[in-house]
């Protein structure tokens, strides 16, 4: 009971001891803010690397590519209960350019399946991109759509391009003599304005298309009665003229006009019978309306959706709010190697070049990932990669077609680094059926992102030793304390042994006088550090706004954002370690104590 | 073994203390031997120097002998464990030094309830705190000191403080109160006081061992004994 009095009072009226507490909370707060900022970024790199990988990667390490893929995944399906979702993926490399500019970049090309794209035949068993990766999360336009493709109603895109320029607006009226900005700025109206222009002839085009369309099914229905087949073609008529007038579409459908005005047109009635003449209207609609559809932004296939961040296609402001200069409706050019062809005589690589509309923009959060990459159609950049099946003139296919990779999801129980482990050898054991095993790699996220992951658990092991010495400071720190402590009171230990205290009793005022300093310490440590790491971003935005000095870029770290999760077990480890730690520094102290002779210590002077 | 009666309060045999310092060895005691009786004021006087506090440290347990015999109340001390040492030293002895010895972070109440405190467990403490604080109460009002209870040592004056430090030594009814000089470090009337509050005590019974170089104070005693070249002489 004593001891605990004394213990408290030691501690309050000392000035020294208050020191002793700011010394250990300063090494608690530091360990704490490391350890969860380097914690936060493997915890970041794994959501990341799963976000846009899945849990497994099949890859072909030479881009020829994985043949039979389609039949793979549907057995992978079938055979690997933990396997969620599987997707094909090709990557290669193009170079990106922007129609009227002399603007150049190289990037990333990927060919992913979204939900919204067109697709062949046959390809529906598989699963899309969206279903292993969290790829429409970050897109500009669609990310609240069930089914984000590459072909979204334009009006959606129109309503995201008029809130965009507001945004514009606003960042614009902040930095009223930043150049950077105001130039931009000014590109990005342009932009924009050519943007609105084609996406509403888009609306234009995507009405009379759903228009026509229904007066196809009305034609396909009817049995060709006068008055049906009369109603019809003045309708169909009416549409023409909306198309060329309205539409500007003059070259494309006036021959289809002058079809319907032509004498034959006119004189057929009466030659033909009923069910001839609706059927001749039938084909002209089709006709029509294949022509149209040729007609929504470029083609249906020749169609992106750009990393937002790609340099020289958006510009941060200071504050980083970003400012798309190219924006969906626009239109770029890319010109990819065919990275798929067979490569075995000829030495020339010939690039294959398109022009392409942009349809949406996604964001990662991998800057790495937002500043490099292009997503396209997976069936085109199949084309386009000539990763399509080969076939001889006589139809005998002597390549089927192939994709660069597969990415599988987990299911979430399965997900651990043991189960994974698992489930990737059930993958190889599958790849090896298919005779993939030589042509592939199943890894998984962490195999697969290895390096990255290596290097920065090595730094983080390397920050936390070097914290931990410098921690080790906090430690001698209490020792001194103590050890001048016991010289200090060593004729209060005499009073104490005199009037019965016992050696242990001695030794424990000083131990709980360190665990005391250890604990109020890492309490206060850790609920600074807390603090520190919970606002790190702020402090950060601070600091730059004070000095112009970010410790965080961006392009350094890969990610937008410093982490600022603190790990609970981690503090609590520190919290025991920083107990500890004042108790080993007392220890000696309070063992030199508990051994003093009272007599020496009363003839202390 | 004969311990030396049933009525003596401290027994003394043959006792020797030495320091080494270097190669000389300083032989303070050179086989002291005294009894004292229970309820006795006896008083030891010495030159400066001559051992006097080296044989109250044997006595009161704070210092080991290096030959020759003590017996505390019946009991040899020569056999007892640590632990036995430390609640001998804690409830049957009483010390009062020369330096008063109190502890600086401690008010008056808490000095002298120090040794009531640590004669029991935390709980037992608990349950008779009330009653030790009325005794230490009790104990502080015989000495005047009830008004300053609340203050530190730092802030009394010399003969304040040595009465706090008796009202410490005196808390657990020790059977023997050991006195190293209560009035060296006081003028003469303080020092005046300070022994007539332990005459007081002495005639209600309390068994008293004093040293002094001091052979007026001495005179209060009922009987004196001196330390010379290491060994005690009646005169
Ligand atoms: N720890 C020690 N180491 C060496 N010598 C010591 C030690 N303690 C005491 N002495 C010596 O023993 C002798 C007796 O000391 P002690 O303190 O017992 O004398 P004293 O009679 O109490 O003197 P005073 O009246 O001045 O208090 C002295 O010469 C002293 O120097
Ligand atoms: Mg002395």
């Amino acid at each position: 009971m004593y001891k605990l009095i004394l213990c408290l009072r030691y501690l309050r009226s000392r000035l020294i001891a208050y020191f002793a507490i700011l010394g250990v909370a300063l090494c608690v707060a530091m360990v704490l803010i490391v350890i969860s900022v380097m914690n936060g970024f493997l915890d970041k790199i794994e959501e990341a690397a799963k976000g846009l990988r899945g849990d497994i990667i099949v890859y072909s390490p030479s881009h020829g590519g994985i043949e039979h893929y389609e039949a793979f995944i549907a057995r992978l399906k079938q055979e690997v209960p933990e396997v969620e979702a599987a997707t094909p993926y090709i990557q290669t490399y193009g170079l990106l350019r922007v129609p009227d500019q002399d603007y150049r970049r190289t990037v990333h090309i990927v060919g992913v399946r979204l939900p919204g794209s067109p697709e062949s035949d046959g390809a529906r068993a598989m699963d899309y991109y969206t279903d292993v990766s969290t790829f429409a999360e970050g897109l500009f336009a669609q990310s609240q759509r069930k089914q984000p493709g590459f072909d979204p109603p334009p009006e959606l895109i129109l309503t995201h391009i008029e809130r965009d320029m507001k945004r514009i607006g606003a960042i614009s009226a902040d930095y009223p003599d930043d150049p950077t900005v105001q130039s931009a700025v000014q590109a990005a109206s342009v932009f924009h304005r050519g943007a609105r222009q084609v996406l509403r002839q888009q609306e234009f085009v995507s009405q009379q298309l759903a228009q026509l369309e229904e007066l196809l099914r009305q034609a396909e229905q009817s049995d060709g009665t006068d008055d049906e087949l009369s109603w019809l073609e003045n309708a169909v008529f009416d549409h023409l003229k909306a198309l060329i007038e309205q539409g500007g579409f003059g070259e494309d459908f006036r021959p289809f006009e002058n079809r319907m005005q032509s004498p034959e047109w006119k004189r057929e009635p009466s030659d033909l019978t009923e069910p001839a003449r609706i059927e001749k209207l039938r084909s002209l609609l089709r006709d029509i309306i294949r022509t149209l559809r040729t007609k929504r932004y470029r083609s249906a296939d020749r169609r992106v959706i750009l990393g937002l961040g790609i340099p020289g296609l958006s510009v941060r402001a200071p504050d980083g709010r970003v400012i798309r200069m190219i924006v969906p409706g626009n239109t770029i050019g890319l010109s990819l190697l065919p990275l798929g062809r067979k490569y075995v005589s000829d030495t020339s690589v010939t690039p294959v070049s398109a022009w392409f509309t942009v349809v949406d923009d996604a964001r990662t959060d991998v800057s790495e990932i937002d500043q490099t990459f292009v997503y396209m159609p997976f069936e085109t950049l199949q084309k386009l990669n000539q990763m399509g099946a080969e076939k001889t003139p006589e139809g005998v296919t002597v390549r089927p077609k192939r994709c660069s990779s597969i990415f599988i999801k987990v299911r979430t129980d399965a997900a651990d680094r043991a189960a994974l482990a698992g489930v990737a050898s059930k993958v190889r054991r599958l790849m090896g059926e298919f005779g993939l095993e030589d042509r592939a790699v199943a890894e998984t996220w962490r195999q697969h992102h290895a390096q990255i992951i290596g290097t920065i658990e090595k730094q983080r092991t390397l920050a936390v030793t070097m914290f931990g010495i410098i921690s080790l400071v906090s430690v001698v720190l209490i020792f001194v304390i103590f050890y001048m402590m016991v010289v200090q009171k060593t004729r209060d230990i005499g009073v104490i042994k005199a009037v019965g205290g016992s050696d242990t009793g001695v030794a424990g005022i000083f131990l709980g006088y360190g665990a005391a300093i250890g604990l109020i310490g890492s309490i206060l440590g850790s609920v600074g550090g807390y603090f520190f790491v919970r606002y790190i971003n702020e402090i950060q935005d601070a600091i730059d706004r004070w000095f112009g000095y970010r410790v965080w870029d961006r392009d350094v770290f890969l990610f937008e954002r410093i982490p600022n999760e603190v790990n609970p077990p981690a503090a609590a480890a520190i919290i025991v370690g920083a107990i500890v730690a004042g108790l080993l520094g007392a220890l000696i102290p309070s063992i030199r104590a508990a051994r003093m002779q009272p007599v020496e210590a009363l003839r202390y002077e | 073994m004969s311990n030396g009666g049933g009525n003596m309060a401290v027994v003394v045999r043959k006792l020797h203390r030495a320091y080494r310092m270097g190669r000389s060895v300083l032989r303070v005691l050179r086989g002291v031997s005294f009894q004292v009786h229970r309820g006795e004021f006896v008083a030891v006087v010495g030159a400066s120097g001559s051992g006097k506090s080296t044989l109250l440290h044997q006595i009161g347990l704070l210092d080991r002998p290096d030959k020759g015999q003590i017996v505390l109340d019946g009991e040899e001390v020569a056999a007892m464990s640590a632990a036995k040492r430390n609640a001998v030293r804690c409830r049957d002895i009483g010390f009062v030094f020369q330096f008063y010895h109190l502890l600086g972070e401690f008010n008056v109440l808490e000095n002298v309830m120090l040794p009531a405190q640590m004669s029991r467990s935390t709980l037992g403490w608990l349950m008779r705190r009330k009653s030790r604080r009325r005794e230490a109460m009790e104990l502080l009002e015989r000495l005047g000191l009830s008004d300053r209870i609340k203050h530190r040592p730092q802030e009394l004056s010399g003969g304040e403080r040595q009465r706090v430090a008796i009202a410490r030594a005196l808390i657990n009814r020790p059977k023997v109160v050991l006195a190293d000089e209560p009035t060296g470090n006081l003028d003469s009337r303080t020092g005046e006081q300070i022994m007539e509050v332990l005459s007081e005590f002495h005639r209600q019974g309390q068994t008293l061992l004093m040293v002094t170089h001091d052979a007026a104070l001495a005179g209060r005693a009922e009987r004196i004994l001196h330390l010379h070249d290491g060994q005690l002489k009646t005169k």
